[in-house]
C-alpha cells in the first residue's frame, strides 16, 4: 500500500493555484496544468471524484526536496497517509456510485459511516502515548467514532424498517455488541500479538537448547576423543566420521542404512560406543517402534548416557534396556563404576542437564540420575508417547 | 569341586580363547572335549559324558536343539549353557525350547563366563541381560485366552525380575532391591525358564517367526 502511494506522490509544482497539486502532475506528464485542471475539474462533475483526488493527492504532495508540503495540509506524515488512503477508498466509492455499481445510498451512506467510525476507533489502538493532548485526542476521536457508528447503526435499522418484525431490541442488542466488539477488538488483537512473540521466543530458545545439545553430543566429544589419542589414523578416523555426520545433519540427509527402528538405532549405538570407547555395551531392547521424533530424541539421550559410563565411570560394562510400546519408551543405562556425586558436577558441564534431562523434558518425559559413588550409576529416562 | 566341561563352537579360534582363559582361572573348570559341528558334539558328549556343555546357538550340520535333543534321552545327559554372538532371538529361544538351562553372548567376560558354568552345573539357571530382554519380548502382547494361564504368562514379579535383568544387575542386586532372598529369586528364574520350554504360547512361535523375518 506504502508503495502506491508513494508512486502518486506528486512534486508540488511551483505554477500552482491551490495546493500545486494540478501543476505537479502537468510537470511530471508533459502537459499543461490547465489540461490537468479541466480534467479535474470534470471529474469533480462525477459525484465530487476530482476534489476526492485533489484531496489525496495534495496530502501526498512534497516540496522539492522530498519532504511533506506543510501547507495546505499541516499534518504529521502519518496523518498524511490516512487522508491518502481515506481519499482513494473514497474515490473508488464515488466512482462505483457514478457508474451505477451501486445498491442505494440508503444503505451505503450508513455503511460508509459504520466503517469510518470503526475505522476511526481502531486506529486508536496499539499506541498509548499518555500525554494530555494525546489523551484529549483520543476521547475526540472515540466519540466521533462513536457518533459515526451509532448514526450509521441507527439510519440502517430505521431504513430496513420491514425486518422490524425482529424488534427494535434485536437491534439494540446487535449495536451493542457491534460496539463492544469494536472497543475489544483492538485489545484482543495485542493481546494475540504478545502470544505469538513469546511462541517464537519459546520456540527460538527451544531450537538453541537442541542445537547446543546436538554439538555437544556430536562435534565436542569428537574433539575430546581426538584429544585422547595418539595414533593419526585413528584420528583422521574420528574426524572423518564426525563430518560426515555434521554434514548429514546440517544438510538434512541421511546416509544409507540409517537405522528406521528404535531397536536398530539403539544396536547400531552399541557397536559405535563400543568401537569408539575402551568398553561392552549390552544392549537389550524389548518391544520396537519407529524412529520418530521422541524415539530420536531418546536414542540421543541414551547414547549421552553410555558415553558418560564409558568415559567417566571405569566400568567394564555398559547395560542399556530400552522397553517400548505404545504409551511410553523406556531406557535405561547402568554401570558399575565408581560412580559420584551428581550435585558436585559442575554446572558448565552440560552433559546431564541439557544432552540427557533438557532432551527428555522437552518431550514431556522424565530423567532420573541415581549414583552412588563406588557403586556406580543408573540413568532412567522414560518419555511418554501420544496415543495415536 | 571340578565342573568337567565340553566346548561346542565351529569357530576353532574361539574354543582356544575360551580354553585359554578357562585354564588361567586354575582348575574350577576342566576342559575334556570341544566339537565343531552337530555329530561331533554327540558323539563327544557319549564319549566323556560332561557335567556342562559349552553349547554355540548356531552349528553346522543342523542347529544346537538337535545336539540337546540327541542326548536327551541319554542316562545322565549333561546341562547345557548356550553362548553366541548373535541377536537372533528365535534361534537363542529355539535352543533355551530344545533344554538350554541358560544363555551368555560371547562378549562376556571369563570370569563370568565360569561363574554361569558354575551355576548352570549347580542346578540354577543363567538369564543373561539380553535372554532376559528376549523373554520379556516373546511373553509381552496380549492374548485373548491364554490356553494355559499358568504357563502362557508372566506374573507381574517374574516381570520385575526378567526387566532387572535386562538392565544389568546381579541376582544379589535385586534379592537386595526386592528384600528377596537370591534363593527367591532364583526360583522365579527357574519359573520363566519352565515357562519358556513348556508354554504352548502360540506368540512364542509366531514372535519367534516374525523375528526371523527382522
Amino acid at each position: 500500500m506504502r508503495r502506491v502511494l508513494d508512486r502518486l506522490r506528486v512534486q508540488r509544482g511551483s505554477d500552482r493555484l491551490l495546493a500545486g497539486v494540478a501543476s505537479g502532475w502537468a510537470d511530471r506528464w508533459g502537459v499543461e496544468p490547465t489540461v490537468v485542471r479541466a480534467a479535474i475539474g470534470l471529474l469533480t462533475l462525477a459525484g465530487g471524484l476530482g476534489v476526492v483526488i485533489y484531496v489525496g493527492a495534495a496530502a501526498l504532495s512534497t516540496d522539492g526536496h522530498g519532504r511533506p508540503t506543510p501547507r495546505p495540509l499541516p499534518l504529521s506524515d502519518r496523518w498524511r497517509r490516512e487522508v491518502a488512503l481515506g481519499c482513494a477508498t473514497a474515490a473508488v466509492l464515488v466512482a462505483c456510485r457514478a457508474i451505477g455499481l451501486w445498491p442505494g445510498d440508503a444503505i451505503m451512506v450508513p455503511a460508509v459511516a459504520i466503517a469510518l467510525g470503526i475505522s476511526v476507533v481502531w486506529s486508536l489502538g496499539g499506541r498509548a502515548r499518555p500525554t494530555v493532548g494525546g489523551s484529549v485526542v483520543r476521547v475526540a476521536r472515540v466519540v466521533v467514532g462513536i457518533v459515526l457508528l451509532g448514526a450509521g447503526v441507527a439510519s440502517l435499522a430505521s431504513r430496513t424498517g420491514g425486518l422490524a418484525g425482529v424488534g427494535p431490541s434485536a437491534g439494540a442488542i446487535a449495536v451493542v455488541i457491534g460496539g463492544l466488539a469494536v472497543f475489544a477488538a483492538p485489545v484482543l488483537g495485542r493481546l494475540v500479538r504478545r502470544l505469538d512473540d513469546e511462541r517464537a521466543v519459546r520456540i527460538r530458545e527451544d531450537e538453541r537448547a537442541t542445537l547446543a545439545a546436538h554439538l555437544h553430543d556430536s562435534v565436542l566429544q569428537s574433539l575430546v576423543l581426538m584429544q585422547r589419542t595418539s595414533d593419526p589414523r585413528r584420528m583422521a578416523t574420528i574426524a572423518r566420521r564426525q563430518e560426515r555426520e555434521l554434514r548429514g545433519w546440517l544438510y538434512g540427509t541421511t546416509r544409507d542404512g540409517e537405522p528406521t527402528s528404535l531397536h536398530a538405532a539403539i544396536d547400531a549405538l552399541a557397536v559405535e560406543i563400543e568401537a569408539d570407547h575402551d568398553v561392552r555395551v549390552e544392549a537389550v531392547v524389548v518391544g520396537d517402534q519407529p524412529l520418530d521424533n521422541a524415539a530420536r530424541a531418546l536414542v540421543a539421550a541414551v547414547r549421552e548416557a553410555v558415553v558418560n559410563a564409558a568415559r567417566h565411570a571405569g566400568a567394564e560394562r555398559v547395560d542399556v534396556f530400552v522397553e517400548a510400546d505404545d504409551s511410553e519408551l523406556m531406557a535405561f543405562i547402568r554401570d558399575t563404576g565408581r560412580g559420584f556425586d551428581p550435585a558436585n558436577v559442575a554446572s558448565d558441564r552440560r552433559g546431564i542437564s541439557e544432552s540427557i534431562v533438557g532432551r527428555i523434558q522437552r518431550l514431556g518425559g522424565k530423567a532420573l540420575l541415581t549414583s552412588v559413588p563406588g557403586a556406580g550409576t543408573e540413568v532412567e529416562l522414560r518419555v511418554p508417547r501420544p496415543r495415536p | 569341586m571340578t565342573v568337567r566341561l565340553v566346548l561346542v563352537d565351529d569357530h576353532a579360534l574361539f574354543r582356544a580363547g575360551v580354553r585359554a582363559e578357562l585354564i588361567s582361572l586354575g582348575d574350577r573348570i576342566q576342559i575334556v572335549g570341544e566339537a565343531a559341528d552337530v555329530d561331533g558334539a554327540v558323539s563327544a558328549l557319549r564319549e566323556t559324558t560332561p557335567d556342562v556343555v559349552l553349547l554355540d546357538v548356531h552349528l553346522p550340520g543342523g542347529g544346537a536343539p538337535q545336539v540337546i535333543a540327541a542326548v536327551r534321552d541319554d542316562p545322565s545327559p549333561p546341562r547345557f549353557l548356550a553362548l553366541s554372538v548373535s541377536d537372533s532371538a528365535e534361534d537363542v529361544i529355539a535352543v533355551v525350547r530344545a533344554g538350554a538351562r541358560g544363555y551368555v553372548t560371547k562378549t562376556i567376560d571369563a570370569t563370568e563366563l565360569a561363574a554361569a558354568i558354575e551355576r548352570i552345573h549347580d542346578g540354577d539357571v543363567v538369564f543373561s541381560p539380553r535372554l532376559a530382554g528376549f523373554v520379556l519380548d516373546a511373553f509381552s502382547g496380549d492374548i485373548p485366552v491364554p490356553s494355559d494361564p499358568e504357563l502362557d504368562l508372566l506374573t507381574a514379579r517374574e516381570q520385575e525380575v526378567l526387566r532387572l535383568i535386562a538392565r544389568g544387575y546381579a541376582y544379589k542386586e535385586i534379592a537386595s532391591r526386592l528384600h528377596l532372598s537370591v534363593k527367591t529369586i532364583e526360583s522365579h528364574v527357574s519359573a520363566v525358564l519352565r515357562k519358556l520350554q513348556l508354554s504352548n504360547r502360540h506368540q512364542i512361535t509366531a514372535w519367534a517367526n516374525a523375528r526371523r523375518l527382522v
